[in-house]
């Protein structure tokens, strides 16, 4: 309606210029009048068009709550331009030539599986040309910091194959950026799965009528409105300049909004969990007409809306059935292992579960999304281990009787033994969310790869488990009993390991810590031999990580004969580590 | 006095402004800069009011009037320190609250000025 407004008013203009002009009733006027109230017309029915590159999914009816980032601009100018720096926003985005990360021009082609594909761009426009033979145009890309995958138009958006990897500047197929075995890529939803996380209150938008998904979002990308909910009530509110003052006054919380950080640890951080965790629908028949719009909104408990996967929950009654083992999501000590996924790590780490008050621990803790860098978004003082200071007694853990390193290596750091990097995602291990310590008991026992050989990866189980007993006084129980290897731990883990142990283990030869600790040398041998792993994903680590070794230790090694036979055991398993 | 003050406050704000000093210059501070700007402008342009009455009360003595000088010397005060001092505590994209002093101080301006303008207007020529 809103929309006839200005038409309706240009011809009531014209008509009274009509009446007025004609009322002399000389002929001639009477011409004049008729032909402006004429030329008036086409205006008044003119209307601009729709970009033709507006997506399909980004649909918000007139009656929303949500209000979009826009507005939010004028009134928190400094919050709105930190998260216009965030990878947040650029989560999703309508493809332009501005947008788009990688370079289409001139026009790129490949072959995958024997079928041909292309890309090119027309204008603004970005444009796939498919095995088919159709060209269609890409109108959403997803991901803006470490790679960008491209949604191509049709009846349901299809993703092309192709990924580009924002770092290395190159194109892989999608399929190889994640640890999965060689072969055709599992269909990939954006209506019912990717709207959900990667679009502001995103909904299939399920019509049982026609049988169809009418997907909608209130933005593309994660937006304000993600976090702090929907605003609509809260700029129909302060649209008045008296009840702004008065808000500012009263300086307490505004119930039409809501601000994580005056909420509980728990319940801001179940905000992030809303994405960073592997859930599945309580209302799967909801979840198909709304998404969660309806069901969560940040504040909210969010198991009332979403049931958290874990490796416990897997199997029960009413868990959802995935196309995946459960032992490619989590470690066998219930640690999850891909990354992306934190909040099923938090809530497994004593300083969540323990942790009371203030002093609990909440995703805020450490992170901050406003005047933070975008990289990791972390708080201001908490780079480090500032976070950890901020609870725990610095002086006393940082000194070497506790970390027995030097102070100022990599092996003194907080997160270096208490966050190791044992998850992975984008083509790179990620550190572990579920804050523990290193156990004498799991060291043989666990499938995760323990904290410390993940530095010194040239030591075997064995070793590892002797320091964390004489060190901390602990005990593998029973004594003795789990059989320890005394092979170098890394070298199994890279070689002998599952796919994701790989992989994680491939990107932890080049960190500093284990350039800090394992002789010069020994990892270019184990990642040469890593260069021809099934997956693709572990053969592109182990290659990033050998181009930081030193040129001259990257030769062959002497005597392949122990490489090979960690090789000949190289887990068969066939695990899909997937989104 | 008052358009020596105004005047260099312009060469102040000139002066945040070269040296990209964050409290005015960063997003945050689009409200402030706003104030200030405003702030100078209107005491700059109020202070050379104030000198336009002087010189008219050579020509219309009639326009001398204790109400009418009242209200402009209010407005000269009110406006510009009013803006100045809403831009110094910003709440985001709103001003600080002693932006209020603004709207009283339009309305003596508008007083002071319409009480002038209409003894000129009845001045003979």
């Amino acid at each position: 309606m809103p929309a006839l407004t200005a038409p309706l008013l240009l011809v009531g203009v014209a008509v009274l210029c009509l009446v007025r002009l004609a009322r002399g009733a000389g002929i001639a006027r009477f011409g004049v009048a008729a032909a402006m109230a004429g030329a008036a017309v086409p205006f008044a029915l003119w209307t601009p068009r729709e970009e033709a590159a507006r997506p399909p999914p980004v649909r918000v009816s007139a009656a929303s709550e949500y209000v979009t980032s826009d507005v939010c601009k004028s009134c928190h100018p400094s919050e709105y331009a930190s998260w216009h720096d965030s990878y947040h926003r650029t989560m999703t985005q309508a493809v332009s030539a501005r947008t788009i990360a990688a370079t289409v021009e001139p026009p790129l082609s490949w072959t995958l599986d024997g079928r041909a594909y292309g890309l090119r761009r027309q204008g603004d426009g970005v444009w796939a040309t498919l095995p088919d033979a159709s060209v269609r145009r890409v109108v959403l890309a997803t991901g803006s910091h470490h790679y960008q995958a491209y949604w191509v138009e049709g009846s349901e958006l299809s993703l092309f194959p192709f990924v580009y990897l924002l770092g290395d500047k190159r194109w892989v197929p999608r399929r190889e950026a994640f640890v999965q075995p060689p072969g055709p890529d599992a269909p990939v939803h954006w209506e019912s799965n990717c709207i959900q996380c990667h679009t502001t209150a995103g909904s299939p938008g399920y019509e049982a009528a026609r049988d169809g998904l009418r997907p909608e979002a209130a933005e593309l990308g994660i937006a304000c409105e993600a976090c702090h909910g929907p605003g609509g009530e809260h700029v129909a509110r302060h649209a008045d300049p008296f009840e702004r003052y008065a808000a500012y006054a009263r300086a307490d919380a505004d119930p039409t909004i809501v601000n994580p950080s005056r909420l509980t640890p728990e319940r801001a951080s179940m905000i992030c969990g809303a994405c960073h965790a592997y859930t599945y629908p309580r209302d799967e028949e909801d979840f198909w007409t709304h998404g969660y719009t309806q069901s969560f909104r940040p504040g909210r408990d969010l198991e009332s809306a979403k049931i958290l996967l874990t490796a416990a929950r897997l199997g029960q009654t009413g868990s959802p059935t995935l196309s995946t083992a459960p032992e490619n999501l989590f470690y066998d000590d219930g640690t999850v292992r891909i990354g992306g996924r934190e909040y099923n790590g938090l809530v497994l780490s004593a300083c969540f579960t323990r942790g009371e008050g203030k002093r609990k621990l909440g995703c805020l803790s450490c992170h901050w999304m406003h005047d933070s860098a975008p990289d990791d978004q972390l708080a201001a003082g908490h780079e480090g281990d500032g976070a950890c200071a901020t609870c725990h007694d610095g002086a006393r853990y940082s000194a070497a009787s506790h970390t027995h390193h030097a102070p100022g290596s990599p092996g003194s750091a907080c997160m270096g033994c208490h966050m190791p990097m044992t998850a992975y995602a984008l083509l790179k291990s990620i550190r572990s969310h579920r804050i523990d310590s290193p156990e004498a008991r799991d060291v043989a026992s666990s499938d995760r790869p323990n904290a410390c050989n993940l530095c010194h990866l040239d030591r075997p189980l064995a070793w590892t488990r002797s320091r964390l007993e004489q060190w901390y006084g602990q005990r593998a129980e029973p004594a003795g009993a789990a059989t320890v290897s005394d092979t170098a731990a890394g070298a199994a883990w890279l070689l002998a390991g599952d796919p994701g142990q790989r992989a994680i283990a491939a990107a932890a030869m080049a960190s500093a810590g284990a350039r800090a600790t394992v002789p010069v040398g020994w990892q270019a041998p184990l990642l040469r031999a890593a260069l021809a792993d099934p997956y693709a994903a572990v053969r592109f680590i182990a290659e990033r990580s050998l181009r930081t070794l030193p040129a001259s230790t990257r030769a062959a090694p002497a005597d392949p004969g122990p490489i090979d036979a960690l090789v000949a055991a190289r887990s068969a398993r066939a695990l899909t580590l997937s989104e | 006095m008052s358009l020596f003050v105004f005047v260099s406050l312009g060469l102040v704000l000139e002066t945040l402004l070269a040296y990209k000093v964050g409290s005015y210059v960063d997003v945050g501070s689009e409200a402030r800069r706003t104030m200030w700007r405003l702030a100078h402008v209107h005491g700059t342009g109020l202070a050379v009011l104030q000198i336009a009455y002087g010189l008219t009360l050579k020509s219309v003595p009639a326009a001398a009037d204790a109400l009418t000088s009242a209200c402009l010397l209010v407005a000269l005060g009110l406006v510009p320190l009013g803006f100045f001092g809403g831009g110094i505590v910003v709440h985001g994209g709103d001003p600080g609250v002693l932006v209020f002093a603004v709207p009283p101080g339009a309305v003596a301006l508008a007083f002071g000025v319409g009480r002038v303008a209409l003894v000129v207007a009845r001045h003979p020529r």
